[in-house]
């Protein structure tokens, strides 16, 4: 069974058809990619995948051990603790805490305890604050941060910011995480460095990948799998090489004018 | 000297009992941006409660003040769950009204059950003054500043500290982000009215110590002046409330001590006219433009 499960997967705007009728899966330990022209639905998609839109009809499920669970009408932390996590297009950090904060705020619902055991010290609380300490010094670590692990991240040069708001994302413990154009405004450099971070998630974190980007070499480097969408609707699927070659795909999407 | 420094004293007295009623209105708004006019009432409930455990069980000045913020923190919550929570997507100007309608509803709410009435607070702390280089200093103007001290204090250990704390600056940055990695919305506003509304609530029983007399209106005008004393310290600021609310107390006293007594209530109106012309992020808010 995949890891995720779309069927029929619709958002209507007023009368516009912003995704129709998507059929998707993403397995597990996958890294897929998810391309389009500017405006296909791309975000829409990930909007309704983390429950932040409701979607106007269609299935989404998650494979939670071996079964099922329909995503649904399910609230945005919900669909977090269940193990979707995202980054934004534009990014969001929480401006005013710092790295670590950041980080920490993401952990909040895998650690919560009484807030009487925190405010009285009991052990309990000890015992998961070692732990949140220890995990968030991992993660300082592992994404190159801990430098900066007490500036506000909203401080921080572009790029910087970018791995904390991944950083966060992995702080939640999902299963899949969704990049929403990572590699958007970033040199060459920044995006080699963030290609092989990506690899990382999957390696280091046993992350499954799904990602929007217009930077086509990075995404013919680093997908397996390609979802093309256009005007809301998937026209084509496969890996890098069929999707290079698919007639579809080269008339709307590279014929129809490159969008960098 | 002398004169300025006894009104310096009483100052710090009321302005640390605007700084309480500042907290939860700061706090309120830097999260969900909702000016909570209900909020001065909350601290009247306070009151009323302070003066229902000492009159009936004798209880003394600590633990009406426990029980007066456990019971004013669940109304606090109470209300957010039933009035506004309902709105949470609604236009900023629907909870805001909604929250003048709460504000009424408790006030006449009061008024109808226990009646209109002005009464005595109970004395749970004899009062005793001590002369101090000639100014009069009474325990209970120390009782009143130290215990704000103290919840002020813990309010930002818990802020800055806390899980929660880090998720409550987390929500009021980006509710949706918070949400996305796990927080959930409600939970932490639910918490924050539940703070704000205890510390109203030990506001509450600290000025029926200090004024002796209670009301079903009592809140009202201090809680247009603690809303100012957090315009005037930048509103979403902790630290920036409990800044306006001493300044707004000082300010207070002052003017009644140059013999103004009858506009000491323009005055702190006259700040907030000031304030929101020449800086209307207050002392220490952020300028924060508009997300669009």
């Amino acid at each position: 069974m995949p890891l995720l499960t779309v069927t029929g997967l619709s958002k209507r705007f007023g009368g516009l058809d912003a995704v129709a009728d998507i059929d998707m899966h993403v397995d597990e330990g996958e890294l897929v990619a998810l391309i389009g022209p500017n405006g296909a639905g791309k975000t829409t998609l990930f909007n309704l995948l983390t429950g932040v839109t409701p979607p106007t009809s269609g299935t989404i499920t998650l494979d939670v051990a071996g079964q099922s669970v329909s995503l649904i009408g399910k609230p945005p932390y919900q669909v977090a603790k269940m193990g979707l996590a995202r980054t934004f297009q534009n990014i969001r950090l929480f401006a005013r805490l710092t790295v670590r904060e950041n980080i920490q705020a993401a952990m909040t619902h895998r650690y919560t305890e009484n807030f009487f055991a925190q405010i009285l010290r009991l052990p309990a609380y000890y015992r998961k604050e070692q732990l949140v300490a220890t995990w968030t010094d991992a993660l300082l670590t592992a994404f190159d941060l801990t430098d900066v692990a007490d500036l506000d991240a909203d401080n921080l040069p572009y790029g910087t910011q970018r791995r904390v708001e991944i950083a966060r994302a992995v702080a939640t413990q999902p299963k899949i995480i969704f990049l929403d154009e990572p590699a958007a405004g970033m040199n060459p450099e920044e995006t080699a460095a963030l290609t092989a971070l990506i690899r990382r998630l999957r390696s280091e974190f046993h992350l499954t990948v799904v990602l929007i980007e217009h930077d086509m070499s990075l995404v013919m480097n680093l997908a397996e799998r390609i979802y093309v969408l256009e005007h809301g609707k998937l026209i084509a699927t496969g890996t890098p090489a069929a999707i290079q070659q698919d007639e579809a795909v080269i008339a709307a999407y590279l014929g129809g004018g490159v969008h960098a | 000297m002398q004169t300025f420094l006894q009104q310096v004293i009483n100052g710090l007295s009321l302005g640390s009992i605007y700084a309480l009623l500042a907290l939860g209105y700061t706090m309120v708004y830097g999260i969900i941006k909702l000016i909570n006019f209900a909020h001065g009432d909350i601290y009247m409930i306070g009151a009323f409660w302070g003066y229902y455990v000492i009159n009936t069980y004798h209880v003394d000045f600590f633990v009406a003040l426990l029980s007066s913020m456990v019971v004013t923190a669940g109304l606090g919550m109470l209300i957010e769950f039933l009035a506004y929570r309902p709105l949470r997507h609604s236009p900023r100007i629907t909870a805001l009204i909604t929250a003048i309608g709460v504000s009424y509803f408790l006030e006449n709410g009061m008024s109808f059950l226990f009646g209109a009435n002005t009464r005595d607070f109970p004395q749970a702390v004899a009062q005793r003054n001590y002369q101090v280089a000639g100014i009069t200093v009474s325990n209970i103007q120390v009782l009143i500043l130290v215990t704000a001290v103290i919840l002020m204090v813990g309010l930002q250990l818990i802020v800055q500290k806390t899980k929660m704390g880090t998720a409550m600056r987390a929500v009021a940055v980006d509710p949706e982000a918070a949400a996305l990695v796990g927080i959930d919305p409600n939970h932490v506003i639910s918490f924050t009215f539940g703070l704000g509304s205890a510390l109203a609530g030990a506001g509450g029983v600290l000025i029926g110590l200090y004024y002796n007399s209670i009301d079903p209106l009592m809140g009202m005008t201090p809680g247009i002046k603690a809303f100012v004393a957090a315009v005037v310290g930048g509103i979403g600021s902790i630290p920036g409330a409990a800044i306006g609310g001493f300044l707004i107390g000082l300010l207070e006293t002052g003017v009644q001590a140059i013999g103004l007594s009858a506009y000491k209530d323009a005055a702190v109106y006259v700040v907030l006219i000031v304030i929101l012309v020449i800086l209307p992020s207050g002392l220490l808010g952020k300028n924060v433009k508009e997300k669009v």
